[in-house]
């Protein structure tokens, strides 16, 4: 079930006062879980039991790593759990390209082929139940005794089919608590989630309308228009994205949980690295928690740093979606990360720096707009229905292609609104985003968040509210 | 306790009230006017309230003026003795573009700029069959016109649906706009004013019946049941498109012979009820194909049944479809679609009003040199 959805309003107010009216934690618990079971099961009855099975693997073997007599055991008790959840995932996300690249490199005809459905979130679960089972087995936290624990954590409702990733460690010691539901969680929760809620039905899903136009023809349109097309989606995955997880965020919150901020004004950031630390948060700091210093991190030599890198952006960009361009997509960033990197060593070997304060202030307005422009770029892979219609729009957009003229008056207002909001970050808060939380016991409050009611519902679009990042 | 309930209660009150307010300020510039007025004997059953003033601003922007009898022309300009009337639908009532951008508009510019020789009876809604049965109303309202154009956006309609519409509607006096206005009733009158004034209750309401509240597809039971398809729309140009009406239904397709002698028929009605030029103006999609260039989407199945029909008639038949393509082919221009929805799609926009303002021009240059001969 969406969050945008009359469905969700019911479970979501069923289950607010089904928790107020639990006496124990143990009880909300169940009511959590129930509400989470029911609202995966919305989507397709069928996958719920897909994500049981997940759950008890992670919590069978967890239990089996701890009691592992040696490190041995217990890394064999990993290596069966990681394995079986990547089966899994391998399966269900990935089967189909594996076949059908397979098939293509050798020429056979995959038409009988089994055609697989993607159960929905079943990326982001995945990678929860595996930080679970690394951090048994790393020693940093405790296997879950009870099931009901770890099947709340890599199932709760408000995180479960989009983000953020909520790492264990942050999560169970939540479970352990008394959490408390109170007015004041309740309203600044709610906050958050309308902030998102906005994001997603007036921004995202308006932008949605030239995007899907000029991506589905862009040989229609004018170099001019792609670009701002282009611009228009780096708007829109975003406000899409990082609204799912306001909305996640928000409703944790109202019933008492604190989720990982997943974004951080990230179109203010002024190199690759910076980007990966500010969008998509939880999966960044999974991969390099997980992956990038597993593989060695930067500890093995410049080289293997740079294999490193390129390796978990590759991975990266196949968690995004099973096909070439996510990995080329993956392997654009990884190329700028290394490039970044390098720059940095020789910069720092030689000793040049910026002295003067202007200077350094151009340089970061330059390297801010450079890193906008080289994401939108990667962006046209991401989004591109094939290499080739990605290949045409950069050289439309590079050539100044002669098209139909389309400046969609949407990307305009709200890239302003967007860069407000950026430029108030940027100047109040040190750069870092935060929620604008109003207090209500003052008057202007209440007219501005019942004036934003209004205009959300004045504005949203009333067209196809799918989020992007459900598909994977 | 209670004072404390009381005093917090008018503080969200008050808010409420600023806020809505507020929204209603920006609600006057985006979407507002007054409500239609519902009538029986007349060309369409409805029209807008006369007088008023209508912003549309969520496909394209248009600031619009409904005349005194509830249509929408500029009440600033003498209507001449000879005119020419437009009927047709909401591409020719042309709220989606400003009132000087017009088809109308700019056709009386080239006309003459001093007086109103264009009438534009454009109506939401008013496709090939309503015209048809409202035509004689229509002429009864306005005796003196020297021409009448028909807008037409598609070809296809139920033959049955045609047949319906001979039967004519009269007019009644009593139904034009200023004795409308004056005989209406307390509710509605107070039902218009309220939306004039308060237009961000007309935007809500549009926007929440927009939404959709049902269950359809929950727990993936439908799926299952009927191995239905997934959500995404792929696009295909049979589809039909709000601004171009929904089509006919399928059995109507199935006896051509049956549509092109209703149409025939419909047409020598029009013919013997009217004794000017009848101009059929045909103004077919623009589709945008994916190898970058544009293809004019008529209505092949009928266009010929509407050529046939219009020689047997005396009607003249104008189709503007290959001055879109010369425009398509020049610039890029499109003729439909604005760029606060997509361009390709939806109403008339400002060069689609200028192209067809011009081709209609040409063709009644040559209408009245033919008929000087």
């Amino acid at each position: 079930m969406s969050f945008v959805s009359l469905a969700f309003a019911l479970l979501f107010v069923a289950t607010y006062f089904a928790c107020k009216l639990c006496k124990n934690k143990e009880q909300k618990h169940i009511v959590l879980l129930a509400a989470s079971y029911v609202f995966y099961a919305y989507w397709d009855a069928r996958f719920l039991a897909l994500l049981i099975v997940q759950t008890y693997i992670s919590y069978f073997l967890a239990r089996k790593i701890q009691r592992s007599a040696t490190k041995d055991q217990a890394k064999r008790f990993l290596i069966l759990g990681v394995s079986a959840s990547l089966a899994i995932l391998g399966f269900f996300k990935y089967f189909n390209f594996f076949i059908e690249s397979f098939s293509r490199l050798f020429g056979i005809d995959h038409s009988g082929a089994l055609n697989i459905i993607l159960p929905v979130g079943i990326s982001f679960y995945t990678f929860q139940a595996l930080s679970y089972l690394i951090d048994v087995y790393r020693g940093k936290l405790q296997a879950c005794d009870k099931f009901i624990k770890i099947s709340l954590y890599i199932s709760f409702f408000p995180q479960l089919v989009a983000g953020p990733i909520v790492r264990a460690s942050d999560f169970l010691p939540q479970l352990d608590e008394e959490r408390v539901m109170n007015r004041t969680n309740l309203v600044e929760g709610l906050q958050i989630f309308l902030f998102g809620l906005i994001k997603k039905i007036v921004i995202a899903d308006r932008l949605a309308v030239c995007v899907d136009a000029v991506f589905a023809s862009p040989v229609s349109y004018s170099g001019l228009s792609i670009f701002f097309a282009v611009v228009a989606y780096s708007i829109q995955i975003y406000c899409d994205f990082s609204g799912y997880s306001d909305m996640a965020i928000g409703v944790a919150k109202t019933l008492g949980y604190d989720l990982c901020k997943n974004f951080n004004m990230p179109y203010l950031s002024k190199n690759p690295s910076e980007f990966w630390k500010r969008w998509h948060i939880s999966l960044s700091s999974w991969l390099r928690d997980y992956l990038y210093i597993p593989l060695g991190g930067n500890r093995k030599g410049k080289a293997r740093t740079n294999i490193n890198l390129m390796l978990t952006m590759l991975l990266g960009g196949l968690w995004h979606g099973a096909n070439w361009q996510m990995v080329f997509w993956g392997a654009l960033h990884g190329g700028a990360l290394i490039l970044h990197k390098t720059f940095r060593e020789q910069c720092d070997k030689h000793g040049f720096t910026l002295k003067s304060s202007v200077l350094k202030t151009i340089a970061s307005v330059a390297s801010a707009v450079g890193m906008y422009l080289f994401v939108c770029l990667c962006w046209i892979f991401f989004r591109a229905s094939s290499f080739s219609v990605a290949i045409t729009m950069i050289t439309r957009i590079l050539t100044n292609a002669g098209g139909v003229h389309y400046y969609y008056v949407f990307t305009f207002i709200y890239g302003a609104i967007i860069a407000a909001a950026f430029a108030v970050g940027a100047l109040r808060n040190n750069g870092n985003g935060f929620y604008p939380l109003l207090d209500f016991s003052k008057f202007y409050s209440k007219v501005l968040i019942l004036l934003v009611i209004l205009l959300t519902l004045m504005f949203f679009y009333a067209g196809d509210t799918a989020f992007i990042y459900f598909q994977f | 306790m209670f004072g404390k309930t009381c005093k917090a209660l008018l503080s969200w009150g008050l808010a409420f009230i600023i806020a809505i307010s507020l929204a209603n300020l920006i609600s006057l510039f985006y979407r507002s006017g007054a409500g239609s007025i519902p009538r029986t004997n007349a060309f369409s059953n409805n029209i807008r309230t006369p007088g008023s003033r209508i912003v549309r601003g969520s496909e394209g922007y248009g600031i619009n003026y409904a005349d005194k009898n509830g249509y929408m022309n500029s009440d600033s300009l003498p209507l001449r003795d000879d005119y020419i009337l437009f009927m047709g639908s909401s591409h020719l009532e042309g709220l989606q573009v400003m009132q000087d951008q017009n088809m109308v508009t700019l056709l009386n510019n080239m006309i003459d700029t001093h007086a109103r020789t264009v009438y534009n009876m454009g109506t939401a809604g008013y496709d090939l069959p309503l015209i048809i049965e409202g035509f004689q109303a229509g002429i009864e309202e306005f005796p003196d016109s020297s021409a009448i154009v028909i807008e037409l956006s598609q070809m296809a309609y139920d033959s049955d649906e045609i047949q319906q519409a001979l039967v004519q509607t009269h007019y009644d006096p009593a139904d034009s706009g200023d004795h409308l206005v004056q005989a209406l009733g307390t509710s509605r009158r107070l039902r218009n004013d309220t939306l004039s004034i308060l237009p961000v209750i007309s935007l809500l309401r549009q926007q929440f019946e927009s939404i959709y509240f049902g269950f359809q597809g929950a727990f993936g039971i439908q799926a299952t049941v009927s191995d239905h398809a997934n959500d995404v729309r792929i696009y295909d140009e049979n589809e039909s498109d709000d601004a171009f009406g929904d089509g006919p239904a399928d059995d109507a397709v199935v006896n051509p012979q049956a549509f092109f002698e209703a149409l025939d028929q419909a047409f020598a009605l029009l013919r013997a009820e009217y004794h000017n030029p009848i101009i059929l103006l045909y103004h077919p999609r623009v589709l945008l194909q994916t190898d970058g260039t544009a293809k004019i989407s008529r209505d092949k199945q009928y266009y010929d049944d509407y050529l046939s029909a219009c020689e047997n008639n005396d009607i003249y038949f104008l189709d503007v479809g290959d001055a879109f393509l010369r425009a398509y082919e020049s610039d890029y221009s499109l003729p439909y679609g604005f760029n606060n929805t997509t361009m390709g799609s939806g109403h008339l926009n400002q060069t689609g009003h200028r192209i067809v303002a011009e081709e209609l021009y040409k063709a009644l240059q040559q209408i009245q040199s033919k008929e000087k001969q």
